[in-house]
């Protein structure tokens, strides 16, 4: 048994090792012991620290666009706060920035919501949007605000990201912000804002809210909306009333 | 790779991605198809399945084909052409130029006179697109698996239903009359209790065993990496991007890779290439699986739930991966039918077991197959035909109503057979399945609220996030 257990440990410290100097062209067998360690660790507190340590360990010494995706995909098992301050790093690394938001977006640690806001000011562009859908997917009030503060942006993509990012909240305090959003939008930002508002509807039902939710309905059902808006809010306000 | 290289490619054509398509609001219009009942499409994906389903399309006059989208230059030229050709000779000019092209699919979806869309791009656009499309209006015939992921799938069932959109789902061995004879035979009690059925779940060995991997056995290393059920990412090079393809669109939501042609080029008759990458696709529920889960969980009367434990092999209690729903029914993945007589000594040993697409059905009065590509139904003892009845057990693959019954739904606003939940939920077969690969032990699944029990830590991978600026 002994002899199988430093035989496992051996062949993982071969994988970091090989890890380390993974890049293009590599060998992808070599880091199987590493996945299935992973895999192995989801329900193995300990395990799950050692591996985390030691990838988040070559995460923050400047890997090979191939080693950070694959180290990223890893943490997306097992990360947990410890992981939030380095991915938070990566988010302005222009090879490395996108991959490192998309896994602090599904992380299950509460620091990860004022680390993207904190990183907000520092990118522009594609990753700001990333970040700023990624502030819609946890369940943060303090999001908020900031989300619509930023939908009122004068870039209308950011807007739009904004509006979608306090939809996919689907909060009472993100219903609230849709309340100031639906009176007078900007008629280019019309559609966007009436999808999202539908999907703060949709969340607000599930979380058992339901006149919060016909109210945004009901708004959406008076002219000026698109009608696939249109047609959406009154399926809602039926299937409420029903 | 450099991270020099990584960079030119963030300056250049990603540009074309990254502002958001806004549509304007005037351009969505009314419900349903035109009166004279004809159903306006656009085909996304013109690759070799799309152009399957553009020729399904084109010989059918209920339909009209309005515009083709693909982000790659060349098969989208060729499906425009082939559009034009195809109505011109109708036309008393000859001549017929209405056939529009996009690389961009949130064009086509923009355009008004744009009833339904048929989705048959690789899988990491399948739920995207999808939801894309409803919340346009658009009716929805997409390719499975529908979903990379059980929110994904999730999403696409919400965004239909709230849009009350028409989709179905393009698994269309279910449509085939024979394979339905017998699903709903097994489904009526036919086999009396169902105990077991077998279904097939392949490793990566064959496929990056295969000619084409070849050039880059060193980094696939077939030996180790072919033992994997799931899908893997390599360190492949990057390659020139051939000329005409926006490879920036191609990737869209997935995790950025570089060009390589093993993912965009399977030479025909191959299909799916990028199935092998996780980035792009989902291995066996790409191949084949999300054919045998929509067969099998109609037979079992499960299309609208799914199993509630996912046994790993390591655990002790079957040789190979098992699923067992709420009714104790087993369904086992097994690498090829031999294991059936092999491993689980499930049949006779005469019994020839051949075919993909659906499953190996054993109850208590006997045992049948719901195989297509694989000769004629089996089963036995023979008295089960004499109460099945078929008029032929051969399996004609042609002769299925999948796109009619799509046709007929979209005019007539009800579900079609294979609609957004049966999808969503034969797609998160495969995504259990997968899961239970990754994680190496067995799962006990609460197919109601869509959530692992045991370990609850699994459900961090029911979902996963979309690369910039892409999100449903």
């Amino acid at each position: 048994m002994k002899a199988e257990s430093s035989s496992v440990n051996g062949a993982l410290d071969e994988a970091f090792s090989q890890l380390a100097r993974y890049a293009t062209g590599s060998s992808r067998g070599g880091l199987v012991p590493i996945d299935e360690a992973v895999g192995h660790a989801l329900d193995d507190a300990p395990l799950r620290a050692t591996l985390e340590q030691r990838l988040l360990s070559q995460l923050s010494g400047a890997p090979s666009v191939e080693a950070g995706y694959y180290i990223c995909d890893k943490l997306r098992f097992i990360g947990s706060s410890a992981a939030v301050p380095v991915l938070a790093r990566l988010l302005t690394d222009p090879a490395l920035g996108d991959i490192a938001r998309r896994t602090l977006e599904v992380l299950p640690a509460v620091e990860v919501s004022g680390a993207l806001r904190r990183a907000l000011p520092k990118l522009d562009g594609s990753s700001r949007i990333g970040v700023i859908h990624a502030l819609g997917r946890q369940a943060d009030p303090e999001n908020v605000p900031v989300l619509a503060r930023l939908s009122k942006d004068t870039d209308v993509a950011v807007a739009a990201a904004a509006a979608g990012a306090l939809g996919t909240l689907g909060s009472l305090r993100a219903a609230e912000a849709f309340r100031r959003l639906l009176d007078q939008p900007r008629p280019e930002l019309r559609l966007a804002i009436g999808q999202a508002a539908l999907d703060c509807a949709a969340g607000l039902l599930k979380t058992g809210h339901p006149s919060d939710a016909k109210a945004i309905y009901r708004t959406l059902t008076e002219s000026g909306w698109p009608e696939v808006v249109v047609r959406a809010a009154r399926q809602g306000l039926e299937s409420v009333s029903s | 790779m450099p991270r020099r290289t990584f960079l030119r490619r963030g300056a250049g054509a990603a540009g074309l991605v990254f502002a958001p398509l806004i549509l304007p609001a005037t351009v969505w219009g009314a419900e349903g198809p035109a009166p004279s009942g004809r159903v306006n499409v656009g085909l996304i994906g013109k690759g070799l399945m799309g152009s399957g389903h553009l020729r399904r399309l084109l010989g059918d006059p209920a339909f009209r084909v309005l515009a083709v989208c693909d982000a790659d230059q060349v098969r989208l030229t060729d499906g425009k052409n082939q559009v034009e050709q195809h109505y011109a000779d109708d036309t008393a000019s000859g001549t017929y130029r209405g056939c529009a092209a996009h690389v961009d699919y949130r064009e086509l979806i923009a355009r008004p006179d744009i009833d339904a869309v048929v989705i048959v791009t690789p899988d990491h656009w399948h739920a995207l697109q999808a939801v894309d499309a409803a919340k346009a209006g658009k009716d929805v015939y997409c390719e499975k698996p529908i979903s990379m992921t059980v929110e994904e799938g999730r999403r696409v069932v919400e965004y239909t239903q709230r849009h009350q959109r028409v989709f179905q789902t393009g698994s269309q061995y279910r449509s085939i009359t024979t394979i339905r004879q017998v699903c709903e035979f097994i489904r009526a009690g036919g086999l009396g209790r169902v105990k077991s059925v077998f279904t097939l779940f392949n490793s990566l060995a064959s496929w990056i065993g295969g000619e084409r991997f070849k050039p880059y056995a060193r980094i696939v290393n077939a030996d180790i990496c072919g033992k994997s059920y799931v899908p893997l990412d390599f360190a492949l090079p990057p390659e020139p991007v051939p000329e005409g393809l926006d490879w920036e669109m191609w990737v869209g939501p997935a995790p950025w890779r570089p060009y390589n042609s093993l993912y965009h080029i399977n030479p025909a008759p191959g299909v799916v290439p990028w199935s092998f990458c996780d980035a792009f696709g989902v291995t066996s529920l790409t191949w084949h699986l999300a054919h045998s889960a929509d067969v099998i969980q109609w037979a079992l009367g499960m299309e609208t739930s799914g199993p509630v434990e996912i046994l790993h092999p390591a655990d002790g209690q079957f040789p190979t991966l098992t699923c067992r729903y709420a009714d104790g029914t087993l369904l086992h993945l097994v690498d090829h039918w031999g294991m059936v007589k092999d491993l689980y000594h499930a049949v006779p040993e005469t019994a020839r077991l051949a075919g993909n697409f659906g499953g190996l059905f054993v109850g208590e009065r006997g045992w049948i197959t719901t195989m297509t590509t694989g000769g004629p139904i089996e089963g036995g003892p023979e008295g089960l035909f004499e109460d099945l009845r078929l008029p032929s057990r051969e399996v004609n693959v042609g002769a299925n109503n999948h796109h009619a019954n799509w046709l007929e739904c979209i005019r007539t606003r009800r579900q079609p057979s294979n609609h957004e939940e049966i999808g969503h939920r034969s797609a998160s077969l495969g995504h259990l399945a997968n899961i239970a690969c990754w994680t190496g032990r067995s799962l006990k699944w609460d197919p109601v609220a869509e959530t692992f029990t045991d370990p609850p830590a699994a459900n961090r991978l029911l979902r996963r996030a979309m690369r910039a600026p892409w999100r449903i």
